[in-house]
């Protein structure tokens, strides 16, 4: 039995082999997932807002998808991963409601902040599950560096 | 203004608040419907964003959310937010029968439910707009079948960017047993909350 690493909103968090990252319900926020191409260690964060300077309240690196990527690759070196050796994995960013309303959909904003931030770190994304209009569950495993997507109304998906 | 300092007077205000307008609300509903609703002592509720899901214990079960943005001299949001026994017993009560499948709903189906949250929302705002004398506006609803957190997310992100708590002024209802409930999240921005605290003259 694996053990399940929850990673709630706004949080960071390091696994190891046999572990599992979980983040629940990700709607409009964006799951991201950096992993050792080589090895044993991944990371998750559950990033909700795509900038910190979007917001006027800015404590707490993970609520953002800039200053969240950054502080997890800090977290990954500190973890003994070489920075060179890093790969990411995303999902979510999905539109929930059918507005039109900019503020309140905030979604395709993150997946782009997302990218953004791991373009300029010089990290390639090598999976995507985003956009769309429902919610999903993420489970990053470790041991095999794969992410599995799980939806109300879709088949599960493996990336 | 912050959230955490709100004293007892104000948040029995708002509470009181949140029953008057769940009551006229739930009235609407319950003559649409015709038959009668069980409404639960209100909750004010101010959490940090990352327990609001896990507080309402719905993260991953499915929802209906219906979201109705509040504009004019009170800002804020609105979610109800029904379960699927819920969903299904007033789909059933107003087309005669239960959806097929409630996470796939047919165009009937959708707009049944946002018409619903229309009506509710419209009841609950009046009430307050005529309590407080403050002119409010709603606007149309907007409908998401999905997990409970990932519906939350929507307007959670709307207000992180000011505070790290939400306030959620929360009512229950149920019809009949228990297993069958919805409940109305209004979560006012903090500006409007100074505005009608000032209105009706509390410091």
């Amino acid at each position: 039995m694996m053990e399940n690493v929850v990673v709630g909103i706004a949080e960071g968090k390091i696994a190891r082999n046999g572990q599992v990252l979980v983040s629940y319900a990700l709607g409009s926020c964006v799951g991201v997932c950096l992993y050792d191409r080589r090895g044993s260690t991944a990371g998750m964060v559950h990033i909700i807002l795509p900038t910190k300077s979007s917001a006027v309240q800015q404590a707490n690196p993970y609520k953002f998808a800039d200053e969240g990527i950054r502080a997890l690759i800090d977290e990954m070196v500190k973890a003994g991963v070489p920075r060179i050796r890093l790969a990411a994995k995303i999902a979510g960013g999905a539109k929930m409601f059918s507005t039109d309303n900019i503020r309140w959909e905030i979604g395709q904003q993150n997946v782009e902040a997302v990218k953004r931030t791991l373009a300029e770190e010089r990290i390639p994304v090598t999976a995507e599950d985003t956009g769309k209009n429902y919610g999903r569950t993420i489970y990053f495993y470790v041991d095999e560096s794969k992410l599995e997507v799980r939806t109300v109304r879709h088949k599960v998906v493996v990336l | 203004m912050n959230y955490q300092d709100m004293d007892e007077q104000s948040r029995d205000i708002l509470k009181e608040l949140g029953n008057i307008g769940t009551g006229n609300a739930v009235s609407s509903l319950s003559q649409m419907m015709n038959c009668p609703f069980e409404m639960e002592t209100p909750f004010l509720r101010i959490v940090k964003y990352h327990e609001v899901a896990r507080i309402l214990s719905i993260s991953e079960e499915v929802q209906t959310g219906i979201i109705v943005e509040v504009f004019g001299k009170l800002e804020g949001v609105f979610l109800f937010l029904m379960n699927e026994s819920f969903t299904d017993t007033l789909l059933e009560a107003m087309l005669g029968e239960p959806p097929k499948d409630i996470t796939n709903p047919n165009e009937m189906e959708r707009s049944v439910i946002c018409e619903l949250g229309n009506i509710m929302c419209g009841s609950y705002i009046r009430a307050l707009s005529q309590l407080l004398d403050m002119e409010m506006d709603v606007s149309v609803p907007d409908l998401c079948i999905d997990m409970g957190g990932a519906i939350l997310s929507v307007p959670l992100s709307r207000f992180l960017r000011l505070s790290e708590d939400v306030l959620l002024i929360e009512n229950v209802f149920h019809l009949g047993e228990k297993a069958f409930s919805c409940r109305i999240l209004f979560m006012p921005e903090m500006d409007s909350l100074k505005a009608m605290f000032d209105k009706i003259g509390v410091q």
